[in-house]
């Protein structure tokens, strides 16, 4: 009788030379990002705060490429204050001796647009990956508490840090690529699926001014439609390159999905252009000016082409009830079966970044983006203080009821332009995806045929109406 | 001069990835080269002030054309398998064809004056809706007939016969 | 070689066409070749496009119908892909091969 040994299961995290490349690199990266913006933090606040009115004239001047002239022309930047003093030791008058000394003299114009590109895509990619962590904890805690469970708890306090260890955890995973798998298109499709998640915040506008977005690109809400576009691909390749026939079929269902709701979400999204004139994103909000009722959610035709939109992008982003392409019970969770690590956290990361694009489109079209008039300070606030004072039951009494009146104190006193107005957009943005976590948390997943079905025989119909019900209308009226 | 860098750097991904969608024997790598060539196409338009077809490229030739190519590649799948020989009997002929034909084409656009401006386009979003209403209405109307058509007679074409 | 003219777009065009149209008329696949098809279209488009920012600006600024037939070659590209297709796979279901070369059933 022989004593066969048992195989070594290893217990816990396994610590080999893999983990610690990955690990380094990701702190690597992180931390030379973090490193190299978070100094620029506290300069650009004070170069705001004392100086200048956005980064672009701060960076001009901190080039020396401000011109004390009254008049702006194309390609001289104003400063915000012109005739000051300037202090000796300005960090400005330091860079401008140090490029001297180096022979670098004064850098050309252009550098200045370049670098403040390259700090803008900085605090965009900082804003998603902190906001995609946030979002999954409270994703985790809101479905817990709507299934009377209390989600993640253990890991730090309340279960923060439950998604910072969850990369952790995917980091250490075994990084397979399967043997018969084409091993480029295999490792190419996590990108191709992540990449224009993260594109499309270039025209998501934030606030009012023209600091809080990117680029106001005038075709604005056409470039966040052809970026959402771009993903089918990412998905079909991962499906093709896992040689996986079940990551084949869920891949080409997941296609067939994304492609059947992109239909009528881009004809719904016509909708308001139509009533703004213009493709931009800041023209379709400046468009929603006058108070709750020019809303677009309301205005030509009520609710209809919200509704859709809703619909449309959570089965673009694959949420439940319309995961069919990822969810574990069906086809072994897709066209994502074979992947694991931080290939697979790069898909999870995408769906999460493009659904919170999705809630900042939908405020920007339809809720009235920045605006916050009277009546929805109001209710804004009463909402937000009550679910505070009634939800909140882990803290005490007085505690809760206090942080109760202090938002519903902030939300009526909040203004709607400057500071104020990042302030609406996010509460907005927030609110959408907390009604998403809800409908997540409620609703069965829908069956492949059903899901066709109810986009081509259901939604399509809808938005062609929509379409023509909003065209008729501003062709009646004029606009 | 950064137009110029920008132009040269898409020139040589689009040729790059062209040569990639001919020569490759995988047909998913050459779908893969083919979705960004497009993309430099894209690009391309950027540098030519279309940012209306920039938008519209990439909505529907990366998005939506590719998947459709790339649809066709697995539902046609050849039982030789992938590293058949991917060019057919004439590929000399061909060869020779289009290299002649590049090199007339170059001496023509080299040799013919056109009265180049250099002056900033106009909004071409405003411009091209207002061109498809006004003018080229009929070609607008006679397109939409045309993908109407396609989509009744792609699935009229691909139908399962079996179906009753 | 710096100041980017109307003769690199039409290079550029013409490069991508002709590398298009050996494609087309050298693979063996049928998808093959429609991606290629593919190439010259949007070699195509590229040459009007270009046509209509350095030459059409000239007569009138606001004058769009280079982008205009652009925008109506991208359609029909799309309407004949999909038909394309469509045939593609009806002729794999009934020869099981799309070879270009082996499905000459129709040729004198």
């Amino acid at each position: 009788m022989t004593t066969a040994t048992r195989p070594r299961v290893p217990r816990g995290i396994e610590y080999n030379l893999g983990f610690f490349v990955r690990l380094g690199l990701l702190l690597g990266v992180l931390g030379g990002i973090g490193a190299a913006t978070l100094p620029a933090i506290p300069i650009l606040g004070y170069g705001l705060l004392a100086h200048h009115d956005s980064i672009t004239s701060y960076v001009a001047w901190l080039f020396g490429w401000c011109q004390h002239s009254e008049l702006v022309s194309e390609g001289i930047y104003g400063c915000g204050q012109y005739g000051l003093p300037v202090p000796l030791f300005e960090p400005a008058v330091v860079m401008q001796r140090v490029l001297g000394l180096v022979g670098l003299g004064r850098p050309p114009k252009v550098t200045v647009d370049y670098v403040v590109a390259i700090i803008a895509s900085l605090i965009l990619l900082h804003f998603v990956v902190i906001s995609v962590t946030l979002i999954i904890y409270i994703l985790r805690k809101v479905i817990g508490y709507m299934q009377a469970r209390l989600g993640p708890m253990r890991v730090g306090p309340k279960g923060i840090l439950q998604t910072l260890i969850d990369a952790v955890k995917l980091l250490a995973k075994e990084d397979t690529i399967p043997g018969t798998a084409d091993k480029v298109m295999f490792t190419l499709a996590p990108v191709v699926v992540f990449i224009p998640a993260l594109l499309v915040y270039v025209v998501v506008p934030f606030g009012d001014s023209k600091g809080f977005i990117a680029r106001d690109l005038n075709i604005g809400i056409l470039y966040v439609v052809a970026m959402s576009s771009i993903t089918v691909i990412g998905i079909i390749l991962a499906g093709w390159a896992s040689d996986n026939k079940y990551a084949l079929f869920g891949a080409m269902r997941a296609a067939a999905q994304l492609v059947s709701y992109e239909v009528p979400g881009v004809l719904v999204v016509l909708g308001p252009v139509i009533m703004a004139g213009s493709l931009g994103m800041r023209d379709i909000i400046l468009a929603q000016k006058g108070g709750v009722t020019e809303w677009f959610i309301w205005s030509p035709v009520p609710l209809v082409g919200f509704l859709v939109y809703l619909i449309s992008s959570l089965a673009e982003t694959n949420i439940t009830p319309f995961d069919l392409p990822e969810a574990e019970s069906e086809l072994v969770s897709g066209y994502n079966v074979e992947y694991s690590g931080m290939k697979f956290g790069l898909f999870f990361l995408a769906e999460f970044a493009n659904s919170f694009t999705v809630c900042f489109v939908a405020a920007a079209l339809f809720l009235g983006g920045w605006y916050a008039p009277p009546v929805f300070k109001l209710a804004a606030g009463l909402t937000l203080a009550l679910s505070v004072g009634l939800c909140w039951i882990e803290l005490p009494f007085l505690l809760r009821w206090a942080l109760a009146a202090s938002a519903l104190a902030v939300c009526l006193g909040m203004p709607d332009h400057g500071w104020g107005s990042l302030y609406w957009m996010m509460l907005k943005a927030s609110g959408l995806q907390f009604l998403t976590m809800w409908i997540r948390a409620t609703y069965p997943r829908v069956r492949v045929d059903q899901l066709m079905e109810f986009a081509w025989k259901g939604l399509i119909p809808i938005s062609l109406v929509y379409l023509a019900a909003v065209g008729l209308w501003a062709a009646i009226n004029q606009k | 001069m950064m137009e110029a860098l920008a132009f040269y750097a898409t020139a040589a991904l689009i040729l790059i990835s062209a040569l990639g969608v001919v020569l490759c024997r995988n047909l998913v790598h050459s779908a893969m080269s083919l979705a960004l060539s497009f993309l430099g196409v894209a690009v391309i338009y950027i540098l030519l002030h279309a940012f209306f077809l920039f938008g519209v490229q990439v909505l529907i030739y990366v998005g939506a054309i590719t998947v459709l190519i790339m649809f066709g590649i697995m539902l046609t799948r050849d039982v030789e398998g992938n590293l058949v020989q991917q060019t057919n009997r004439q590929h000399r002929m061909a060869a020779a064809s289009a290299l002649a034909t590049f090199i007339a084409l170059t001496y023509i656009a080299f040799q013919s004056h056109f009265n180049v401006t250099n002056a900033t386009p106009g909004d071409s979003v405003v411009g091209i809706g207002v061109a498809f209403i006004s003018r080229y209405v009929v070609p607008f109307e006679v397109a939409s007939l045309v993908l109407l058509v396609a989509l009744v007679g792609a699935i009229v074409i691909a139908r399962d016969k079996e179906v009753d | 070689m710096f100041e980017i003219g109307l003769s690199h777009y039409l290079v550029l065009s013409a490069a991508l066409f002709c590398i298009g149209a050996y494609g087309a008329l050298a693979r063996r696949n049928a998808v093959g070749v429609l991606m290629c098809f593919e190439l010259m279209l949007n070699a195509v488009n590229i040459n009007l496009v270009a046509f209509s920012r350095y030459v059409a600006q000239a007569v009138d600024p606001n004058l769009f119908a280079g982008h205009v037939f652009a925008a109506l070659v991208i359609t029909v590209a799309a309407a004949e892909t999909s038909i394309g297709l469509a045939l593609i796979i009806n002729i794999y279901r009934n020869r099981d091969r799309i070879n270009v070369d082996e499905i000459d059933l129709m040729k004198w």
